[in-house]
């Protein structure tokens, strides 16, 4: 399985060591796991231009730095798992950077989808989607987090998606059997 | 009394500038505004961040990007809940949010705003999440007839509110504008701008393998 990971540039100790169990684990049982760290100091921030949309469809206008190049991987990849510092009940800084960036991966149009009016998917499949939320957060956080996901999730149709939060690493264990079943893949 | 307002879009003349315009209308005063965007990439932004918590009042509007807050105010709230954590009281905080047609999809961000409010040891006044703000360019000037009234009415709300300092409950508000005519608008216009650009078919796949594939 071919799998991308998103890390934040300046996420703590704590998400060097998810991003290092998840990597290891994955790569032991043969899977192609590509990481990407994400900076929002050099992923310069979404313009609202909706030039990928309308002046060239499917690829940001801004070229002069890797958004584009990420995007192209996402959609190739088999599997997303975006790995994240809790902020506010949302993914930091760094990894929302390059989500606001990847609008270009979605239609312009509107149709109706679950109830709601949503944007259609640009290709025919979205990769798995796992967002990996860490740090001492209260409930509350932990709850919008995976709602965030779970609403991310109506706008990029991924085959399967999955939301886990924890406080450390060493709560990873614990949520690790549902990565692996959202990946369906034998660990 | 004085308040600040952040502005959380790239634009600087876009729906969340409109919606400050007609804040500074129903305040009747001019508010210092400040974008997140060019704050948080100054390379000296101490001075305006001085200024804006020195405001009684933090009114803080945006667009909804990907559900939730654009990249550069998540961080430009991150600067400031670390200035709270050095002891500076941060403003009361009002929030408004516009994103897609329906109003409650900009639930998530507001309850981001309340965490934000909370960690920062701020007092939270509410959050308004405004559907399909892209139609307020359409509402010409008067926004109390026709379709913006509901937004108009939820604004003076809020304008009322701040000048008391006084809380309130979450509201979703709406142009009155049909379902289907705004998808049926919304795709012509896309369809019509990017005519104008020379592009002809907006559902290419520029990420697809040599082979046509994908993975």
């Amino acid at each position: 399985m071919n799998i991308l990971l998103l890390c934040e540039w300046k996420g703590s100790e704590i998400g060097i060591q998810i991003r290092s169990s998840i990597q290891g684990i994955l790569e032991r049982e043969g899977h192609s796991v590509r990481t990407k760290i994400l900076n929002s100091k050099e992923l310069k921030p979404c313009t609202a231009c909706l030039g990928c949309w309308i002046k060239t469809p499917g690829q940001c206008q801004i070229k002069d730095d890797e958004a584009n190049s990420i995007a192209a991987q996402l959609i190739n990849a088999n599997a997303v798992i975006l790995i994240s510092e809790i902020v506010y009940g949302g993914f930091s800084a760094d990894i929302k950077a390059f989500l606001d960036r990847s609008l270009q991966n979605i239609l312009p149009y509107f149709e109706n989808y679950k109830g709601e009016t949503h944007h259609p998917m640009r290709y025919n499949h979205f990769p798995i989607w796992i967002a990996v939320g860490y740090g001492n957060v209260s409930d509350m956080e932990k709850r919008t987090f995976t709602m965030l996901a779970e609403k991310n999730a109506l706008n990029m149709r991924p085959a399967r998606y999955l939301a886990v939060t924890i406080h450390n690493s060493d709560e990873l264990v614990k949520e690790a059997g549902s990565i692996w079943k959202t990946l369906e893949v034998g660990v | 009394m004085k308040i600040v307002a952040v502005n959380g879009s790239p634009k600087t003349d876009g729906i969340s500038a409109l919606i400050i315009k007609r804040m500074e209308k129903l305040l009747d005063q001019q508010m210092e505004t400040y974008h997140a965007i060019r704050l948080v990439r100054a390379e000296t932004p101490q001075k305006d961040l001085a200024v804006m918590l020195e405001a009684d009042i933090l009114l803080i509007v945006f667009p909804l990007f990907v559900d939730s807050l654009p990249s550069p105010l998540i961080e430009l709230l991150t600067r400031l809940e670390s200035i709270a954590h050095h002891g500076v009281t941060i403003p009361r905080i009002f929030t408004i949010v516009n994103g897609a047609f329906d109003s409650t999809q900009t639930a998530i961000a507001l309850e981001m705003i309340e965490h934000f409010t909370c960690r920062a040891g701020a007092l939270w006044g509410y959050g308004i999440g405004i559907g399909a703000g892209s139609m307020l360019y359409n509402a010409g000037e008067d926004w109390e007839n026709g379709i913006a009234s509901d937004i108009h009415h939820a604004l003076c709300n809020m304008a009322t509110a701040i000048k008391e300092k006084r809380s309130g409950q979450n509201i979703y508000v709406a142009p009155k504008f049909p379902r289907f005519l705004y998808k049926i608008a919304a795709n012509v216009s896309f369809w019509r701008k990017a005519k104008k650009n020379g592009v002809n078919n907006l559902r290419t796949r520029p990420y697809l393998n040599q082979s046509g594939n994908q993975r």
